[in-house]
Protein backbone atom coordinates (compact mmCIF):
# COMPACT_ATOMS: atom_id res chain seq x y z
CA UNK A 1 0.00 0.00 0.00
CA UNK A 2 1.43 3.58 -0.83
CA UNK A 3 2.70 5.16 1.91
CA UNK A 4 1.12 8.87 2.50
CA UNK A 5 2.95 11.98 2.70
CA UNK A 6 2.40 11.90 6.70
CA UNK A 7 3.93 8.00 6.85
CA UNK A 8 6.82 9.04 4.57
CA UNK A 9 7.65 12.82 6.85
CA UNK A 10 6.92 9.60 10.28
CA UNK A 11 9.87 7.27 8.51
CA UNK A 12 12.15 10.55 8.36
CA UNK A 13 10.93 11.12 11.89
CA UNK A 14 11.11 7.74 13.06
CA UNK A 15 14.83 7.71 11.87
CA UNK A 16 15.93 10.72 13.62
CA UNK A 17 14.55 9.84 16.89
CA UNK A 18 16.05 6.39 16.53
CA UNK A 19 19.36 8.47 16.22
CA UNK A 20 18.85 10.59 19.12
CA UNK A 21 17.93 8.12 21.03
CA UNK A 22 20.96 6.04 20.93
CA UNK A 23 23.10 8.99 21.73
CA UNK A 24 21.38 10.17 24.57
CA UNK A 25 21.64 6.25 26.12
CA UNK A 26 25.65 6.61 25.01
CA UNK A 27 26.11 9.56 26.50
CA UNK A 28 24.71 8.35 29.56
CA UNK A 29 27.81 6.62 31.06
CA UNK A 30 29.61 9.90 30.13
CA UNK A 31 28.15 12.35 32.67
CA UNK A 32 30.09 11.75 35.52
CA UNK A 33 33.45 12.49 33.87
CA UNK A 34 31.82 15.19 31.78
CA UNK A 35 30.50 16.51 35.20
CA UNK A 36 34.33 16.34 36.60
CA UNK A 37 35.69 17.81 33.46
CA UNK A 38 33.99 20.85 32.71
CA UNK A 39 34.92 21.50 36.95
CA UNK A 40 38.52 21.76 35.92
CA UNK A 41 38.38 22.72 32.06
CA UNK A 42 36.30 25.20 30.10
CA UNK A 43 36.06 22.99 27.33
CA UNK A 44 36.78 19.30 26.11
CA UNK A 45 38.31 20.19 22.72
CA UNK A 46 40.65 23.05 23.62
CA UNK A 47 41.71 20.90 25.95
CA UNK A 48 42.42 18.11 23.49
CA UNK A 49 44.23 20.38 20.58
CA UNK A 50 46.49 21.67 23.16
CA UNK A 51 47.22 18.76 24.86
CA UNK A 52 49.42 15.87 23.45
CA UNK A 53 48.22 13.54 20.65
CA UNK A 54 46.81 11.31 22.90
CA UNK A 55 44.54 13.82 24.31
CA UNK A 56 41.36 12.04 23.37
CA UNK A 57 42.64 8.68 25.16
CA UNK A 58 43.05 10.87 28.15
CA UNK A 59 40.00 11.93 27.99
CA UNK A 60 38.47 8.99 27.93
CA UNK A 61 40.52 8.02 31.02
CA UNK A 62 39.35 10.78 32.84
CA UNK A 63 36.02 10.08 32.37
CA UNK A 64 36.54 6.88 33.34
CA UNK A 65 38.31 7.70 36.72
CA UNK A 66 35.94 10.88 37.21
CA UNK A 67 32.77 8.23 36.98
CA UNK A 68 34.05 6.34 40.13
CA UNK A 69 36.00 8.83 42.04
CA UNK A 70 32.42 10.91 42.14
CA UNK A 71 30.29 8.01 43.79
CA UNK A 72 33.28 6.69 46.09
CA UNK A 73 33.55 10.05 47.42
CA UNK A 74 29.72 11.84 47.32
CA UNK A 75 30.25 15.52 46.41
CA UNK A 76 28.40 18.15 44.98
CA UNK A 77 29.61 16.40 41.63
CA UNK A 78 27.68 13.43 42.56
CA UNK A 79 24.46 15.73 43.19
CA UNK A 80 25.12 17.53 39.65
CA UNK A 81 25.82 14.27 38.42
CA UNK A 82 22.34 12.67 39.30
CA UNK A 83 20.25 15.56 38.54
CA UNK A 84 22.07 15.13 34.79
CA UNK A 85 21.23 11.46 34.83
CA UNK A 86 17.75 12.34 36.08
CA UNK A 87 16.99 14.36 32.65
CA UNK A 88 18.74 11.87 30.66
CA UNK A 89 16.46 9.12 31.57
CA UNK A 90 13.59 11.58 31.53
CA UNK A 91 14.75 12.49 27.53
CA UNK A 92 15.25 8.97 26.80
CA UNK A 93 11.56 8.40 27.48
CA UNK A 94 10.03 11.30 26.02
CA UNK A 95 12.14 9.79 22.80
CA UNK A 96 11.16 6.44 23.23
CA UNK A 97 7.08 7.75 23.35
CA UNK A 98 7.59 9.74 20.67
CA UNK A 99 9.25 6.65 18.84
CA UNK A 100 6.38 4.43 19.62
CA UNK A 101 3.42 7.18 18.68
CA UNK A 102 5.39 7.39 14.72
CA UNK A 103 5.49 3.58 15.19
CA UNK A 104 1.32 4.29 15.21
CA UNK A 105 1.08 6.56 12.04
CA UNK A 106 3.02 4.23 10.36
CA UNK A 107 0.95 1.34 10.99
CA UNK A 108 -1.92 3.68 9.81
CA UNK A 109 -3.94 3.93 13.09
CA UNK A 110 -2.70 6.36 14.96
CA UNK A 111 -5.90 7.54 17.27
CA UNK A 112 -5.21 4.85 20.26
CA UNK A 113 -5.57 5.13 23.64
CA UNK A 114 -1.79 3.57 23.98
CA UNK A 115 -0.58 6.73 22.00
CA UNK A 116 -2.40 8.60 24.46
CA UNK A 117 -0.90 6.98 27.30
CA UNK A 118 2.38 7.63 25.48
CA UNK A 119 1.96 11.28 25.16
CA UNK A 120 0.95 11.14 29.27
CA UNK A 121 4.15 9.70 30.33
CA UNK A 122 5.94 12.08 28.25
CA UNK A 123 4.32 14.95 30.02
CA UNK A 124 5.35 14.03 33.06
CA UNK A 125 8.83 13.09 31.93
CA UNK A 126 9.02 16.42 30.74
CA UNK A 127 7.31 18.03 34.08
CA UNK A 128 10.42 15.94 35.97
CA UNK A 129 12.71 17.19 34.09
CA UNK A 130 11.88 20.81 34.56
CA UNK A 131 11.99 19.85 38.46
CA UNK A 132 15.44 18.31 38.29
CA UNK A 133 16.64 21.78 36.68
CA UNK A 134 14.91 23.52 39.54
CA UNK A 135 16.37 22.10 42.17
CA UNK A 136 19.98 22.58 40.26
CA UNK A 137 18.91 26.24 40.15
CA UNK A 138 18.32 26.35 43.69
CA UNK A 139 21.51 24.39 44.72
CA UNK A 140 23.37 26.62 42.30
CA UNK A 141 21.74 29.91 43.82
CA UNK A 142 22.41 28.27 47.06
CA UNK A 143 26.26 27.86 46.57
CA UNK A 144 27.09 30.58 44.62
CA UNK A 145 25.03 33.09 46.73
CA UNK A 146 24.78 35.80 44.21
CA UNK A 147 21.94 35.52 41.13
CA UNK A 148 24.71 34.34 38.61
CA UNK A 149 23.15 31.45 38.02
CA UNK A 150 19.68 32.68 37.05
CA UNK A 151 21.49 33.49 33.92
CA UNK A 152 22.34 30.14 33.13
CA UNK A 153 20.15 27.67 30.48
CA UNK A 154 19.46 25.39 33.56
CA UNK A 155 16.78 28.91 34.05
CA UNK A 156 15.40 28.37 30.80
CA UNK A 157 14.76 24.54 31.05
CA UNK A 158 12.45 25.19 33.91
CA UNK A 159 9.62 27.21 32.24
CA UNK A 160 10.88 25.75 28.94
CA UNK A 161 9.91 21.61 29.65
CA UNK A 162 6.96 22.82 32.07
CA UNK A 163 5.84 24.14 28.94
CA UNK A 164 6.67 20.94 26.63
CA UNK A 165 4.87 19.02 29.57
CA UNK A 166 1.47 20.88 29.46
CA UNK A 167 1.61 20.71 25.73
CA UNK A 168 1.91 16.58 25.88
CA UNK A 169 -0.75 16.86 28.31
CA UNK A 170 -3.11 18.92 25.52
CA UNK A 171 -1.92 16.20 22.82
CA UNK A 172 -2.57 13.29 25.26
CA UNK A 173 -5.81 14.54 25.86
CA UNK A 174 -6.82 14.71 21.90
CA UNK A 175 -5.43 11.69 21.02
CA UNK A 176 -7.56 10.08 23.64
CA UNK A 177 -10.56 12.01 22.42
CA UNK A 178 -9.99 10.51 18.89
CA UNK A 179 -9.40 7.16 19.74
CA UNK A 180 -13.40 7.17 21.50
CA UNK A 181 -14.80 8.90 18.26
CA UNK A 182 -13.04 6.37 16.19
CA UNK A 183 -14.21 3.62 18.34
CA UNK A 184 -17.87 5.24 17.94
CA UNK A 185 -16.97 5.08 13.95
CA UNK A 186 -16.18 1.73 13.93
CA UNK A 187 -18.67 0.63 16.17
CA UNK A 188 -21.22 2.42 13.92
CA UNK A 189 -23.23 -0.45 11.77
CA UNK B 1 -26.55 -0.93 27.05
CA UNK B 2 -29.99 0.37 26.96
CA UNK B 3 -31.13 -0.24 23.48
CA UNK B 4 -31.19 -4.41 22.47
CA UNK B 5 -31.17 -5.77 19.15
CA UNK B 6 -32.63 -9.18 18.76
CA UNK B 7 -31.66 -9.33 15.12
CA UNK B 8 -31.25 -13.68 15.90
CA UNK B 9 -35.15 -13.67 17.41
CA UNK B 10 -36.05 -12.20 14.04
CA UNK B 11 -33.35 -14.23 11.79
CA UNK B 12 -34.97 -17.35 13.06
CA UNK B 13 -38.09 -16.62 12.62
CA UNK B 14 -37.51 -15.63 8.45
CA UNK B 15 -35.25 -18.69 8.90
CA UNK B 16 -32.33 -16.60 7.34
CA UNK B 17 -28.89 -17.28 8.27
CA UNK B 18 -25.74 -14.69 9.04
CA UNK B 19 -24.05 -14.87 6.03
CA UNK B 20 -27.31 -14.52 3.72
CA UNK B 21 -28.50 -11.39 5.53
CA UNK B 22 -25.06 -9.70 5.24
CA UNK B 23 -25.12 -10.38 1.40
CA UNK B 24 -28.32 -8.98 1.52
CA UNK B 25 -28.02 -5.64 3.60
CA UNK B 26 -24.39 -5.35 2.11
CA UNK B 27 -22.68 -4.79 5.19
CA UNK B 28 -19.72 -7.71 6.56
CA UNK B 29 -20.42 -10.68 8.10
CA UNK B 30 -18.00 -9.35 11.52
CA UNK B 31 -20.26 -6.11 11.85
CA UNK B 32 -23.89 -7.87 11.54
CA UNK B 33 -22.06 -10.16 14.29
CA UNK B 34 -21.18 -6.83 16.23
CA UNK B 35 -24.94 -5.68 15.89
CA UNK B 36 -26.34 -8.67 16.56
CA UNK B 37 -24.38 -9.01 19.86
CA UNK B 38 -24.97 -5.31 21.27
CA UNK B 39 -21.67 -4.63 21.18
CA UNK B 40 -22.21 -2.17 18.26
CA UNK B 41 -22.19 1.66 19.39
CA UNK B 42 -24.30 2.96 16.25
CA UNK B 43 -27.05 1.75 13.83
CA UNK B 44 -27.52 4.20 10.53
CA UNK B 45 -30.65 4.42 9.43
CA UNK B 46 -29.66 3.11 6.37
CA UNK B 47 -28.48 -0.10 7.49
CA UNK B 48 -31.62 -0.73 9.74
CA UNK B 49 -33.62 0.49 6.96
CA UNK B 50 -31.90 -2.35 4.70
CA UNK B 51 -32.20 -4.95 7.93
CA UNK B 52 -35.91 -4.30 7.62
CA UNK B 53 -36.18 -4.83 4.14
CA UNK B 54 -34.57 -8.09 4.02
CA UNK B 55 -36.37 -9.44 7.06
CA UNK B 56 -39.65 -7.62 6.21
CA UNK B 57 -40.50 -6.29 9.34
CA UNK B 58 -40.31 -3.02 11.64
CA UNK B 59 -37.47 -1.61 13.30
CA UNK B 60 -39.42 -2.48 16.61
CA UNK B 61 -38.97 -5.97 16.10
CA UNK B 62 -35.21 -5.99 16.11
CA UNK B 63 -35.42 -2.94 18.15
CA UNK B 64 -36.07 -2.96 22.22
CA UNK B 65 -35.35 -0.54 24.60
CA UNK B 66 -34.95 -1.92 28.35
CA UNK B 67 -34.16 1.07 31.01
CA UNK B 68 -31.11 0.88 33.05
CA UNK B 69 -31.22 -1.75 36.11
CA UNK B 70 -33.52 -3.97 34.14
CA UNK B 71 -31.08 -5.71 31.52
CA UNK B 72 -31.28 -9.45 31.56
CA UNK B 73 -34.41 -9.35 33.66
CA UNK B 74 -36.83 -11.64 31.72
Amino acid sequence: MEKTAVQRLARVLQGMVVVVFTLNLLCLPLVPGAVAFWQEHESIWEWVSHESGDGLFWVTMIFAGAFYGIFLEPSLLTAWSLLFWICGACTAVILWQAKKVLDTILAGSPFRTSNARALNRAAISCWVTSGAAMVKLVLWLWIEKNPAPLCTYTTLFIPGFLMAGLLFQVMSALFRQAAELKEDQDLTI
Amino acid sequence: MAIMVNLDVMMARRKISLGELAQKVDITMANLSILKNNKARAVRFSTLEAICKALDCQPGDILEFIPDGEEGAP
